[in-house]
């Protein structure tokens, strides 16, 4: 089909400020924990203090009887479900799914063991702390190494093992005899997502079966759908709505063990039950990441890697679920941009007592990428080849997409070089290697260090979340209303589909309404989550105003009385007759005539109206090449940011201040997350960094202005040519900041230290080379 | 004086201690009833329903429920609701003058200073605060004044180029 472009201001590649932005600026919008839900019971949790034990009795007595408190519930009160991800079905045993309720045991601190419901939220908080809960304490395992030893204690003892999942895999030709072989284990700590609004939910039974969630969640759709099996009650009764959403990268997704607890315990009791996370629960409850990876590279003497072996064994918690799909995700990413001819990996899942992971901003793809792009720089040190050359010479070529990785990975277009060369040029990578080697020489006591990444991954691939809903209606006001089956947190989706619609149809952005985030009022959808939204909902809206052009053209040609090739789009007004500038008819005077039986077309429908969907059938690949400049104190082992230059390309940017926004946060999650963030445990499994005096959370102060840019390489998998941007600051940044801070170090003796590089590791490094 | 009132559950022969507290906020007077522990924030969100003031911490870390007290930000989450007795609280909702952003607003709208929106209007009052006491004069001043605000979706590279954006505006207007 032909593409035409209306291109009023407010259209695809505008500049276009937020529509979003008024109703959250004023405190107008709501959030979850803003709604006035009427009767409404607050619930507080009583987790567990200990990482592994019996639980011998919980005595509620002096609880129950406390102000204001309406129920004091464990396990023997209610039927809370048992929750698990068919996604995962294959893969691990039933053994290992949670009951949020705890019963006969607690597997990390913070296991939920009763319930506490009151009238408010401080009566609920005082009489939790009268909750008597006596535990028998069990041996505690923390290290997923020594989780994995035979005589490890076990958290499942019916599995036999820790280790939830073990699956090898290998593919391709390894050429025999390598000359060249580095290994390097790298490290990926646990971490916290961090939403800035924590969980939030409340649970409103209604008439018969009927029940209402209200909650922050990334995926109403599809909460529906699992809170409904869990539950076992008929979708139809179940309503998930979200209000303003507070973030989400991927702790929100798709639906939580806690939200199951309250609305079991809201139609338990009958009466609307809320509940919100407080702060100290999200850090020790919202945990990501923790992998360990060993990578094994060999290649030829100029720096041709012919194979990759890696094992990866992912840290997933006291309750193996959604961490294992991070460790997937991650292996099929491990060859990178890189045209590999052999590879082999295992992925390995291990159950310990520390909280059960979820997926964080890139979700499996930061991780390969940082524990490959680390390696390569091991394999340009041995070889003495610039990071940059190394990189140039294992690029799948240009003219190889689409591209099928050794892994099995679809690549859909990339051009990898383009993005790196732009990067060097941003970055004056020849004038910051002679600074370099000018420093060394003088003895430099601040070391300058510049670390490349490039990377690729893949976004909107996620099996069966590859298409996604969305409807365009015009009304007798002459305003469009987009219905969408994403589910936008910050993303500013309203904004970027009025955009697609501006373009199509010539109606300005400012005139389109938009409605998401409510199963009620949205047939279908699949939230928001792996960079899918614009590429899948973006072209699900623009299909849908094709469709409704193409009936508005129809009645514009029976009103005046032309044939519908004659009629074009007029912007800001609504079709005219090609050639004739004052035969127009605005979309509200269109809209009226299709409902009106005397001037419809007998064709058509009596509205302007259409929701044909999007089916990508696949994800496409964003790539790009990262590169940090940093300085580290010798000294103090204090390592200063100077300088960021990110070049991503995520096919056709609809609005380049909204996806340098992206990005921007992005990097800041990935440079936190060397330098400053890590969720810790200590031996007994306590959590260490349960509040923001104790985990590092980046501040504005902590941080530098980014310098970002764009290449353009469409993909041709959507008629937007837009592929995913919101994971692709953190895919790439990690590598990037730590190997700029290991290139600062390896004159000094260093060539690797984990994360994070916080000072005092630095530091102790430095001094253990010097012991 | 102190009043002592029923708790709700009726039964119970405890009752909760509750202080009575003219709070006046966005210019206007609020009479209402208090136990001495509540803090501001809660009072302000629950019992006078401005929720445009968030809680996103229990620590005094992040912000969120950043607002003015005689025209100097304070985290409401640290200040007894007593204590604000007459004094003049500013929140989110009484900074735009009617359909009309104040500078700071509208200058985190044009360098798309906010994303989910839940960390704004923390920052938002905290950017008002930190350019009336004439701290946004350049970005490395800025990012140290914001340093008690935290955001995980913009990076701050948005929000330091709104403040000084807004600043510039505002010393222009002057």
């Amino acid at each position: 089909m032909e593409s035409t472009t209306v291109a009023p201001p407010s259209g695809v590649g505008a500049r276009q400020m937020r529509l979003e932005d008024p109703g959250l600026l004023t405190g107008r919008d709501r959030f979850t924990s803003d709604l006035d839900i009427p009767g409404a019971l607050h619930a507080v949790f009583v987790r567990s203090p200990v990482a592994h034990a019996r639980v011998v009795s919980v005595d509620t007595t002096a609880a129950t009887a406390a102000d204001g408190v309406v129920a004091v519930l464990t396990h023997k009160d209610v039927d809370v479900p048992r929750v698990f991800f068919p996604t995962f079905g294959e893969l691990i045993d039933d053994a290992y799914h949670r009951v949020p309720l705890a019963s006969e045991t607690v597997r990390f601190v913070g296991d939920i063991v009763a319930v506490v419901v009151a009238e408010t939220i401080t009566q609920a908080h005082d009489a939790a702390e009268l909750v008597e809960v006596d535990y028998d304490a069990l041996e505690v395992v923390v290290d997923p190494v020594a989780a994995t030893a035979p005589d490890a204690p076990l958290l499942f003892p019916g599995t036999g093992t820790n280790l939830a999942v073990d699956i090898p895999f290998e593919a391709g030709t390894r050429a025999p005899d390598a000359p060249v072989q580095v290994h390097q284990r790298v490290a990926h700590p646990r971490m916290a997502v961090v939403p800035m609004e924590p969980l939030a939910i409340a649970a409103v039974p209604g008439d018969g079966e009927k029940l209402t969630l209200w909650c922050s969640t990334q995926m109403p759709h599809v909460t529906q759908g699992l809170m409904a099996l869990w539950l076992k009650m008929d979708p139809a009764d179940l309503r998930v709505a979200c209000p303003s959403v507070g973030g989400g990268f991927g702790g929100k997704t798709p639906a939580e063990p806690d939200y199951v607890l309250v609305a079991a315990i809201a139609r338990h009791l009958r009466r609307p039950v809320r509940w919100t996370q407080s702060r100290s629960e999200n850090l020790l409850t919202m945990q990501a990441r923790g992998h360990l990876f060993d990578v094994t590279l060999e290649a030829t003497r100029d720096g041709r890697v012919t194979s990759i072996r890696s094992e990866g064994l992912t840290d997933v918690g006291g309750y193996p679920g959604l961490g294992i799909g991070m460790a997937m995700t991650a292996r099929g990413l491990m060859t990178g941009c890189y045209d590999i001819p052999h590879a082999s990996h295992v992925v390995r899942c291990v159950a310990t007592n520390t909280s059960p992971t979820v997926p964080f901003r890139g979700a499996g793809r930061p991780e390969a990428i940082h524990a490959l792009e680390r390696t390569m720089d091991r394999l340009a040190a041995e070889l003495d080849i610039d990071p940059a050359e190394i990189r140039r010479r294992n690029f799948v070529p240009v003219e190889k997409f689409p591209y099928t990785s050794v892994m099995g990975t679809e690549y859909d277009s990339a051009d990898f070089e383009k993005t790196l060369d732009e990067a060097l040029r941003l970055a004056d990578y020849e004038g910051l290697r002679a600074e370099q080697a000018e420093r060394r020489a003088s003895g430099d006591e601040v070391a300058l260090g510049i670390g490349i990444s490039t990377y690729v991954e893949v976004s909107a691939g996620s099996p069966g979340m590859t298409g996604d809903y969305a409807s365009v209606e015009v009304s007798e006001d002459g305003w469009a209303t987009v219905v969408a089956g994403t589910s936008a947190h910050g993303q500013g989706h309203w904004t970027v589909y009025a955009q697609v619609v501006s373009d199509r149809m010539g109606i300005p952005a400012e005139k389109v309404r938009f409605v998401q985030s409510d199963t009620d009022t949205v047939p279908r959808g699949m939230g928001t989550s792996g960079s899918r939204s614009l590429q899948l909902g973006g072209t699900a809206v623009r299909l849908a105003a094709d469709e409704v052009v193409e009936q508005a053209k129809e009645v514009a040609a029976h009103l005046l009385e032309a044939s519908p090739e004659d009629i074009e789009i007029v912007p800001g007004v609504g079709l005219g007759v090609r050639g004739v500038p004052h035969r127009t008819l605005e979309w509200g005077e269109l809209a009226a005539a299709v409902a009106d039986d005397a001037r419809r077309p007998p064709q058509l429908a009596p509205r302007l109206f259409a929701d044909p969907g999007f089916e990508q059938g696949g994800g496409t690949s964003p790539f790009g090449c990262h590169i940090a400049i940093v300085e580290v104190d010798l000294q103090t082992g204090m390592t200063t940011l100077r300088r960021f230059v990110a070049v991503d390309d995520c096919g056709v940017v609809v609005n380049p201040l909204l996806a340098d926004g992206q990005v921007h946060g992005g990097l800041a999650a990935g440079i936190g997350q060397v330098l400053f963030e890590y969720s810790a445990f200590d031996d007994e499994g306590n959590p260490t960094t349960t509040s923001f005096a104790d985990y590092g959370m980046p501040s504005a102060a902590d941080l530098i202005s980014y310098d970002t840019a764009h290449t353009v390489t469409p993909t041709t998998r959507n008629p937007l040519g837009a592929k995913g941007l919101g994971e692709a600051g953190t895919t790439g940044s990690i590598a990037a900041v730590h190997n700029a801070v290991m290139d600062a170090l390896r004159p000094h003796g260093i060539d690797h230290i984990d994360l994070p590089l916080t000072p005092m590791r630095v530091w102790q490094a430095l001094q253990d080379r010097e012991s | 004086m102190t009043e002592l009132a029923e708790t709700t559950n009726g039964t119970d022969t405890a009752v909760a201690a509750t202080v009575p507290l003219t709070l006046r906020v966005n210019g206007k007077d609020h009479d209402t009833a208090v136990e001495p522990r509540e803090l501001l924030v809660d009072v302000i969100r629950e019992r006078l329903g401005l929720t445009g003031t968030n809680v996103g911490c229990e620590t005094t870390s992040c912000g969120a429920c950043t607002v003015l007290l005689d025209d100097r930000s304070v985290k409401s989450c640290t200040v007894l609701a007593v204590q604000a007795q007459g004094r003049e609280i500013t929140t989110i909702e009484g900074l735009a003058d009617g359909n009309t952003l104040h500078p700071v607003q509208a200058a985190f709208q044009r360098c798309h200073g906010l994303q989910c929106g839940f960390c704004t209007p923390g920052m938002v009052m905290a950017s008002v605060s930190l350019i009336d006491e004439g701290r946004a004069t350049d970005e490395k001043s800025v990012r140290a004044a914001l340093k008690g605000n935290l955001c995980r979706c913009t990076g701050y590279h948005n929000i330091v180029a709104a403040v000084l954006s807004a600043a510039d505006e505002m010393e222009a207007d002057k």
